[in-house]
């Protein structure tokens, strides 16, 4: 049972579904505190997820058979009414270690832009999310939206 | 208690496609509930997702044959009209009333749209599931969300400030700097932003009768989100002169990002630091 932690924004970027996969979120782990600074400031650009580090998350990693090998899984092409695109997740016990966007497509170059800037954001977003303290955010994008169900549907698919 | 129960809140999301968006809810777990949600969480879950399902039904102008949009085409009475869109059309115009006409439920692209409120209202609903089974948590569609009771201890504030542990640490998100926060704000019950974001405008100003929007981003905080939902729509489209109209609501807080960036938000908002502090 692969259960990856992802906390945070939860409005376009929380996952779960399948009773098999509990993704957990919550705070930062005790004693991993970095202040990432002001409001206006508070850009998830400060350190990415940092896999494996940190106190473990008692009575979950250790007894979870396969818990310190990756694994990766792709979630299905997600229409987002200006274009498509396919995210593929890879975890490492019950963290989220590596996000890429397997396949865009967009119908003119406008959007392909839009999509190139925001991307390597939500990537961001979602691995930083497994340590921060904000419970959810509000506000939400069309492509923050496919790209958080395209990574659901690949959580899905490594928790079955 | 383990170390870790006692660092961080134990709690669980799930999320799902609903109503052209994502929904995402979050259960804080029993206090006895051990290393995993129990199974009765699905259950509680699935019933939110349920009611998110049957007001999408209801309510869904994407679909033609839902009760709405065979109401505004003409093809059924208010009579033979559910519940929901009873309501939903009754608190569309109560927003009308609060936000001094900028929401125009019967203006908004020519014809009776009281999509503003109708998820908001959606959200409200499969909230109540939690609640009545006196559960804490959020439930969110696209950004919009209700908090369920009070949050975790780890995220209120320390308990010398009373009134703070009550709130939910909520981002904001950037209008125009993607994965960034433009604020995190304390929220007890609803918050909806509307804003341009990756798309420019789409929101029509009901007294020009053409795309305006004079906010980037538009936050209302409030004790209902189908109020709170059509406020931040007025929000975006009339920004200062409705946050000065929200100002006098009571219970409702709002956030203005400005299109050239500067910001306004009426007396009563609460601003956290980056660190939901």
């Amino acid at each position: 049972v692969v259960s990856a932690t992802v906390a945070g924004f939860a409005g376009v970027l929380a996952f779960r579904s399948h009773p098999a996969t509990t993704i957990d979120a919550g705070s930062r782990a005790a004693g991993q505190s970095t202040s990432s600074g002001r409001p206006g400031g508070a850009s998830p650009s400060s350190p990415v997820g940092r896999p494996g580090s940190g106190p473990s998350r008692a009575g979950r990693t250790g007894g979870s058979p396969g818990a310190s090998s990756a694994r990766s899984a792709t979630g299905p092409l997600e229409n987002y009414g200006y274009g498509a695109l396919s995210v593929r997740v890879t975890t490492r016990g019950r963290r989220i270690t590596g996000l890429t966007v397997v396949d865009l497509q967009t119908a003119e170059p406008y959007s392909a832009s839009l999509a190139a800037q925001v991307i390597p954001v939500l990537a961001r977003e979602v691995l930083r999310a497994q340590g921060t303290r904000i419970a959810a955010v509000s506000g939400a994008t069309y492509t923050s939206e496919a790209y958080a169900a395209s990574v659901q549907a690949a959580l899905d698919r490594l928790g079955a | 208690v383990t170390e870790t129960d006692a660092a961080r809140p134990p709690l669980t999301r799930w999320a799902r496609p609903v109503m052209g968006s994502v929904a995402s809810v979050l259960v804080i777990q029993a206090a006895d509930a051990g290393s995993g949600p129990p199974m009765e969480d699905d259950a509680l879950v699935e019933g939110v997702f349920a009611r998110l399902a049957a007001a999408e039904a209801d309510l869904s102008l994407w679909r033609p044959d839902s009760p709405l949009s065979r109401w505004r085409r003409g093809d059924a009475s208010l009579d033979a009209m559910p519940d929901a869109v009873v309501q939903v059309l009754r608190v569309a115009a109560e927003v009308r009333e609060m936000s001094g006409g900028f929401f125009d439920a019967d203006r908004l692209g020519g014809r009776t749209d009281p999509t503003g409120v109708a998820k908001g209202w959606a959200v409200e609903q499969a909230a109540e599931v939690l609640r009545r089974a006196h559960r804490r948590g959020i439930v969110a569609v696209g950004g919009d969300l209700v908090c369920v009771g009070r949050p975790p201890a780890r995220w209120g504030r320390p308990p010398t400030d009373d009134r703070r542990v009550e709130l939910w640490p909520i981002g904001v998100r950037h209008p125009w700097r993607p994965g960034a926060l433009a604020r995190v704000v304390g929220v007890e019950a609803a918050i909806a932003t509307s804003g341009v974001y990756e798309r420019g405008a789409h929101l029509v100003d009901p007294y020009l009768g053409q795309p305006a929007c004079r906010a980037a981003s538009a936050t209302v905080i409030g004790p209902r989100l189908d109020v709170a939902d059509g406020l931040a729509t007025a929000l975006a489209i009339g920004a200062d002169a409705v946050l000065a109209r929200i100002e006098g609501l009571a219970g409702y807080e709002a956030y203005l990002v400005r299109s050239d960036g500067s910001e306004a938000e009426t007396s009563g908002l609460v601003t956290l630091d980056a660190d939901g502090l």
